[in-house]
């Protein structure tokens, strides 16, 4: 009798604590994630680094404005520069990873060529990688200069010596240009500026000939220069009765004036070095004539 | 609605506290504060928590400067070089932090012409430098290890030539 009366009240109890935990539950939901707001959590760093040292940037930058706003910076930067900009630390190497930026370098770079066709490249010629498709789809670039070099290749006349005489015959060296570049000037001998187009791998080009009358030339080259640096193998493709190379300096030097042509004319003898290499290759190579150069502002 | 279009008034307050008047038509240019005052909400003083007096008044020249409108179109072509003048030395300011803040600023208050003003501004001013300059420029720790360091500056190769 005392058992269950004992055991009856402890159900009553029991059952009091249950509502009132229910009660309880109901009114006061605990929310424990609620505390965490405008809290900044960093994430956990993994054993044995330092963990529990407060990690403060040294940088003002950094501290200063959100991930949103270095992406609306770095989002008006030149990709060459945000190329640069990846090189500093870990933080903006991962901002510029972003594809938003390439995508919009690229649908900037070739407007010509239609979003939706760009979008269908990038997917089938650039394994879907904007980046991919920016760095190595051939492009004209308008930053800069534009050196042409022909080069005519004529039988030589054997004598009556076993080896065919080699002459190598540059009038305009490419040095020469940067001495041009020196005073500033287009007026300078073959010097003229013009504008480009470009469809496929070919460059199409028209530039104001000065003289008596305004003429305008239209050049039809293969595009030697790539993003990633001259390659030897694409002078060899064109070797055949003219040379057409078209070789890129940056501008930016240029503009400069004097302070900064020691750069320009260093990367000259770069560009040159290339040139003698492919024509050493070619034994067959009488004579080597440059005209004009013409410089694309 | 009523008491904001007879003064055409709109009080601001910074994170300081300061108060600062400015004429409706001037201030609809933040489409933050826009949307305020369409919603209602302007009759008392905007309290605006992210930025600071010094912040804001800069940010007020600006929207006032912006908001001039030219009578005819000869008077237009001057006012837009004059404009184009005033933006280049606006962003001229002595400190960085000031520049951040005004980016900071202008993102908040989602005052578009501004944030583009400053956010170009910050690009353009590390345009011509190099990655140690930038470094020492803003201040920024070296965080990669010395094979990472080369593995990257490999990868971005393109952009240094």
């Amino acid at each position: 009798m005392a058992s269950s009366e004992y055991a009856a009240k402890n159900i009553v109890a029991e059952l009091e604590t249950a509502s009132q935990l229910r009660a309880a539950g109901f009114f006061i939901t605990r929310r424990p994630w609620l505390d965490m707001y405008g809290v900044n959590v960093r994430p956990v760093a993994p054993f044995g680094s330092t963990y529990n040292k407060p990690v403060v940037d040294s940088s003002l930058i950094h501290r200063s404005l959100p991930d949103e706003l270095l992406f609306e910076i770095f989002a008006r930067m030149t990709p060459y520069n945000m190329g640069k900009a990846a090189c500093v630390c870990r933080k903006w190497r991962n901002t510029v990873r972003n594809p938003i930026f390439w995508r919009n370098a690229c649908l900037k770079t070739w407007q010509i060529t239609g979003a939706v066709e760009n979008y269908k490249l990038m997917q089938s010629v650039y394994d879907s990688s904007w980046r991919k498709m920016w760095l190595s789809r051939p492009r004209v670039r308008m930053d800069g200069i534009y050196v042409s070099r022909n080069t005519y290749i004529r039988a030589g006349v054997a004598e009556w010596k076993v080896t065919n005489p080699v002459h190598v015959n540059s009038s305009n060296k490419l040095k020469d240009v940067a001495k041009f570049m020196n005073f500033r000037s287009t007026k300078a001998e073959n010097c003229y500026s013009g504008r480009f187009t470009i469809s496929g791998d070919k460059v199409e080009g028209a530039l104001l000939y000065p003289g008596t009358r305004p003429t305008i030339w239209r050049i039809r080259l293969r595009t030697l220069f790539f993003p990633l640096g001259l390659y030897l193998d694409q002078f060899e493709k064109s070797l055949d009765g003219m040379l057409c190379l078209l070789l890129y300096i940056q501008m930016r030097v240029v503009l400069m004036g004097s302070t900064l042509v020691s750069s320009v004319t260093s990367n000259l003898r770069y560009l040159e070095s290339g040139l003698e290499m492919v024509i050493h290759k070619r034994a067959t190579i009488v004579c080597v004539v440059t005209v004009p150069l013409f410089i694309f502002l | 609605m009523s008491s904001s279009s007879s003064s055409k008034m709109i009080e601001l307050r910074s994170s300081d506290g300061e108060t600062f008047h400015v004429e409706e038509t001037v201030v609809l240019q933040s489409e933050t504060i826009k949307q305020m005052i369409d919603d209602d909400c302007a009759n008392a003083a905007i309290p605006l928590p992210n930025v600071t007096s010094m912040t804001l008044a800069k940010v007020i020249e600006y929207i006032k400067k912006h908001a001039e409108k030219p009578k005819d179109d000869d008077d237009k072509k001057v006012a837009e070089e004059d404009l184009k003048k005033f933006d280049a030395e606006f962003v001229k300011v002595d400190q960085e932090s000031m520049l951040f803040d005004l980016v900071r600023a202008a993102n908040y208050l989602n005052i578009k012409s501004l944030l583009d003003l400053t956010c170009q501004a910050v690009a353009d001013s590390i345009k011509d430098l190099s990655v140690e300059e930038v470094r020492k420029k803003f201040n920024i720790q070296n965080d990669f290890t010395p094979e990472e360091e080369a593995k990257v500056r490999k990868e971005n190769a393109w952009a240094f030539d």
